[in-house]
Parts: C-alpha cells; sequence; structure tokens
C-alpha cells in the first residue's frame, strides 16, 4: 500500500442481545467517545467520518442521515456505506491516502433487537420475481449452500457443529459477547431444524452493539498512540446477486476478496503469515468454507485443522478468538467492525485472558449476509 | 441517568411502536417478460447464451454478467434438471413455524451449462438426494398467469 494508514482509536460498547435502554444513536455516542478519548481527540479534530447504515435496519429509510450527530459529525463532511463495516474501513483509509483528511471517524452499528420482524426485512433483500414469492424464511439459502458444502465432502456435520462450540466457547473469555456457552456437539447436531442441515445453534443470533475506529496517517497516528495498528491491506468482491448464476460452494468473492488484501499488504504465504482470524461464522459451515477461501488452509483440510485443534486460542492459527458471530453475536453490517476490532486489541496486546502470544499480523474477513455474496476483507499488523 | 447505568430490563421503559408500509411494482423486464409468457403461452422453457462468451442464463437475459455483452437470442431447453441441492424448510417467511416443512431445490437445469433454478420440490423430505433428475411440474395452462408458480415444483423422476 502506499503510505501507512493506522487504527490508533477503538471505542465500543458491548454486545448484548437487547438493549433497551439505549437508543441506537446513543449506542454509537458511547462507542465514539470512548473511541476519541482512547486518543484524546474531539470531533472538532477529525476531518471526515464514514458511517455504515443500511436503509431499514434502523427502522428508517435513508437512514445515512441519521448518522451524523452521535458522532459530533453534524456540518462536517459524511459519508454512509450500505455494505459491511470492513468496506467502511476501506473507504476510511482511502480517505486517509488522499492526503487530504488526516483524522478519520470510521462507524458501525448494530441496533436490531429493535426490529420485530427481521426474517421479513431480509427477505425484501431477495430477486421479488423469482425468489420472494416462496415465502420462506431467507435461511433456505444456507440450507442450500450447507447441503452442497457436506455432499461435496468439504467438511463433515460434526466438524460443522464443531465450529460452534469452539466459538461460543471461545466468548467465555470475552466480556462482551453476547453468546458465550459451554455446548456440546450434540446440543448443536439436536438442536431445532431450522432449514435443514441448518439447525438453530447453527446460526449467529442477533446482538446490539455498536463499534467506533479513529483511523488516521502515520504521522499523526504516531503523536496520538504507542500502538498503532496499521492497515497494511484491504479487499472487497461481490459475486452475482442472482441465486441462479451465482457461483455455489466456492466462496469466489471471498477468494478474490482477501486475494487483493493479500497483494496490497504484500503477503505471499497467508497460512504462514496470518496469526489470526476473524471471520464470518454466522452459519457454522462458513468458518470452514472462508478459511480455505483466503488460503489460510488447503482445500478440504479447515475440518480437520479445527479437530486437531490448529483454529482454536491454543492453535496455531487461531479462528474466530472473539466467538465470532456465534459467540459475540450476529451484528448485521457491523460485524465486521466487531472483527476488526478483535484484531486490533490482540495486535495491542490488550485482549486479556484470550489474548494470543505473538500476535503481529492479523486478518478480518466479513461476509454481509443471506442473501448477499459481497465480502470484504482486512489486514492488519502491529509492525 | 448516564450511559453507564444502562437498564437491560424492559419493563419502565418508553418506546414507540412504529410500521414501514412498502408497497412496490416491480418490473419483469425484456428478459423475464419473454421467459413467463413462454411457460405461460405454450409450456415452454427460454435460456440464452452470451454471443461472446458462451455463458448461458436461465432465465434467459437481455446481458451478459460476465463480459457486458448484449444478448438477442434465446433457445429452448425442457425444463428438467437435477438436484444440485436442497434444504428441508422449516420456518415460514416471518420465522414462524409451518405445520409441515417444504423441500426447497437448487435445480441444476439441463441445457443450460449449469445455470440453476431455485423452487420447491414435490416430495416427502427424506425421498429427496442429490443428483435425482427432476421436472417441472406446470399448472393447467388456463390457470397460467405468467408468474413463478405457473411453475408449481419440480418433481423427482
Ligand atoms: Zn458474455
Amino acid at each position: 500500500m502506499i503510505g501507512k494508514v493506522a487504527i490508533t482509536g477503538l471505542g465500543y460498547t458491548e454486545f448484548s442481545a437487547g438493549s433497551p435502554g439505549t437508543s441506537f444513536r446513543e449506542l454509537t455516542y458511547e462507542a465514539a467517545a470512548k473511541a476519541y478519548n482512547e486518543v484524546g481527540i474531539e470531533p472538532k479534530d477529525i476531518d471526515t467520518f464514514v458511517c455504515t447504515s443500511e436503509d431499514f435496519c434502523e427502522g428508517y429509510s435513508i437512514s445515512d442521515e441519521y448518522c451524523n450527530d452521535q458522532l459530533g459529525a453534524v456540518l462536517k463532511p459524511v459519508q454512509t456505506i450500505p455494505g459491511d463495516a470492513i468496506h467502511s474501513l476501506a473507504v476510511g483509509t482511502m480517505l486517509v491516502l488522499t492526503g487530504q483528511f488526516d483524522i478519520v471517524a470510521v462507524q458501525a452499528l448494530s441496533k436490531l433487537s429493535n426490529m420485530k420482524t427481521i426474517p421479513n426485512m431480509v427477505n425484501f433483500a431477495f430477486d421479488p420475481i423469482l425468489n420472494r414469492p416462496l415465502d420462506e424464511h431467507y435461511s433456505y439459502v444456507s440450507g442450500l449452500a450447507m447441503n452442497r458444502f457436506l455432499h461435496d465432502g468439504k467438511a463433515t456435520r460434526e466438524q460443522c457443529a464443531r465450529v460452534v462450540v469452539k466459538n461460543r466457547a471461545n466468548a467465555l473469555q470475552n466480556p462482551v459477547a453476547a453468546y458465550a456457552a459451554d455446548l456440546t456437539l450434540d446440543n448443536v447436531l439436536d438442536s431445532e431444524p431450522v432449514s435443514e442441515p441448518v439447525r438453530l445453534l447453527d446460526l449467529a443470533q442477533v446482538a446490539d452493539g455498536a463499534i467506533v475506529f479513529v483511523i488516521c496517517s502515520e504521522q499523526t497516528a504516531r503523536s496520538l498512540t504507542d500502538n498503532p495498528i496499521w492497515v497494511k491491506g484491504v479487499g472487497w468482491s461481490t459475486d452475482s446477486p442472482s441465486l441462479e448464476s451465482r457461483d455455489w460452494g466456492n466462496a469466489v468473492s471471498t477468494r478474490l476478496a482477501g486475494d487483493m488484501a493479500y497483494k496490497m499488504a504484500g503477503i505471499k504465504y497467508p497460512a504462514r503469515e496470518i496469526d489470526l482470524a476473524e471471520v464470518t461464522d454466522e452459519v457454522s459451515f462458513k468458518e470452514l468454507e472462508y478459511i480455505e477461501a483466503l488460503r489460510l488452509f488447503e482445500p478440504g483440510r479447515a475440518g480437520l485443522a479445527l479437530e486437531d485443534g490448529r483454529t482454536t486460542r491454543g492453535g496455531d492459527l487461531p479462528v474466530n478468538v472473539s466467538g465470532g458471530d456465534l459467540g459475540v453475536g450476529h451484528l448485521f453490517e457491523a460485524a465486521g467492525a466487531q472483527k476488526l476490532m478483535e484484531i486490533v486489541l490482540q495486535l495491542r496486546g490488550t485482549a486479556g485472558s484470550r489474548q494470543i502470544a505473538n500476535a503481529h499480523t492479523g486478518l478480518a474477513q466479513a461476509w454481509r449476509g443471506e442473501p448477499t455474496t459481497s465480502a470484504a476483507v482486512a489486514i492488519l499488523s502491529n509492525k | 441517568m448516564g450511559l453507564s447505568e444502562r437498564i437491560e430490563r424492559n419493563v419502565d421503559l418508553s418506546y414507540f411502536e412504529g410500521k414501514i408500509p412498502v408497497n412496490y411494482v416491480y418490473t419483469y423486464g425484456l428478459g423475464l417478460e419473454k421467459f413467463f409468457n413462454a411457460i405461460k403461452e405454450k409450456g415452454e422453457f427460454l435460456a440464452s447464451r452470451c454471443p461472446e462468451c458462451g455463458a448461458v442464463y436461465f432465465p434467459c437475459r437481455i446481458f451478459c454478467e460476465r463480459c457486458f455483452s448484449e444478448i438477442t437470442r434465446t433457445f429452448k431447453v425442457p425444463g428438467t434438471g437435477t438436484v444440485y441441492s436442497y434444504t428441508v424448510c422449516h420456518l415460514d417467511m416471518d420465522g414462524s413455524p409451518k405445520k409441515e416443512p417444504d423441500v426447497v431445490g437448487l435445480i441444476e437445469v439441463d441445457g443450460t451449462e449449469g445455470a440453476k433454478f431455485v423452487h420447491f420440490i414435490d416430495a416427502k423430505p427424506d425421498k429427496v438426494t442429490i443428483g435425482r433428475k427432476v421436472k417441472p411440474v406446470l399448472k393447467a395452462k388456463k390457470d397460467r398467469e405468467g408468474g413463478i408458480f405457473d411453475i408449481k415444483g419440480f418433481r423427482q423422476v
């Protein structure tokens, strides 16, 4: 990457199944105040703001108009990304690289507990003529993908359940996670069928929370903090929106997003150069699919790596130490922000009881969720 | 109250319950108009092939998503296919449980070099297998309306 960009400030709320006492703007305000305080800045010091917001999620259309006041961004240059928070980090990074903006705030939020009809909203994202009339819960797309994934022998059903057990147990060490639990494989395999082979415990449950990052140029980063976390590479990609013509079963958009980020970061051997990864596990099998698509494990080996403990907290390539979407909670467009946050905490060495020893380079990947094919990847480093 | 005193219980908290009614007219466009007309009028299934890169689309389309070329011609395919994947669905669109589960199939459509089609498979969940041949079941001609449910679903053969 030309020039260096660092994440300096980080602020976040806890993640919880509900936040009835706090409005969505107050959640962001809490995260923003913490992020700014961490590096001793005020909104007047921030040159531009990048928010992440999907229409309807917070109960507004044109929801981006309601992103600025809680960040201290009224009458400041603001833009909103209707994608994942890793897309927003990519945009914020590019803004710094223009040389026109020295300090940028990047925000993401989930207040999905306020939405009483989440499946209806997600179904509004399906093709209205071909797919939506089927009137099925959106997880059917995951059911179709997972059944073929298992049929092709990419992992076993038990290995998928093991992802859930691992990640929800990981969340026990994360004080802000919403769904920490000590589960058995049978708990997962015997849970209620949803879109078989997908069962209830294969699916991440919705959580609320907000995350704000302060990112800036190298010179400013060094003046604001002793432990800047460098954005080494970003990448993003989207396959066809059509269920009829997309590439089922190869996670191509994640592969391409990863390759773009690796190239920018100068990473040639991801499996050796990445110390830890946070990837989408919104549906259990996706973790296994994505860590192969990201070249962290050989094709067909992710399930075995999991069984061998290589992706657990003590393994040689820990995956979703934070607890992932399954353990922390499904944060919709803020999902990628939670993954970035975990990498930042780990690379700073401030991850508490779940700290990974000698972590220098981490990867965050997020998928935008059913029925989309959008993926975004960021590579962060403390060197 | 301060932010550190966040209330976790839903009681005694104020909220306003709202609703966003959104009604819409979805234009089929040239590709889907032709596709559904052929089913409605003749019980035929139309695909299209990109003249530049050879990619095949089902339902037929007027542009290629891979090479951006315009596609002007369609061709008939039998409408039969193979079960590429399927899922047993226990929830309705709104998340409520169904009385009987539905089987949704991802059908690889014959003669299309791998194009997929999503529709119901009319079979008991334990009778469906990946790789089985399927054929579409159409409504009687007089009942067809030019939409996805002119195809009632697919049946294993
Ligand atoms: Zn073409």
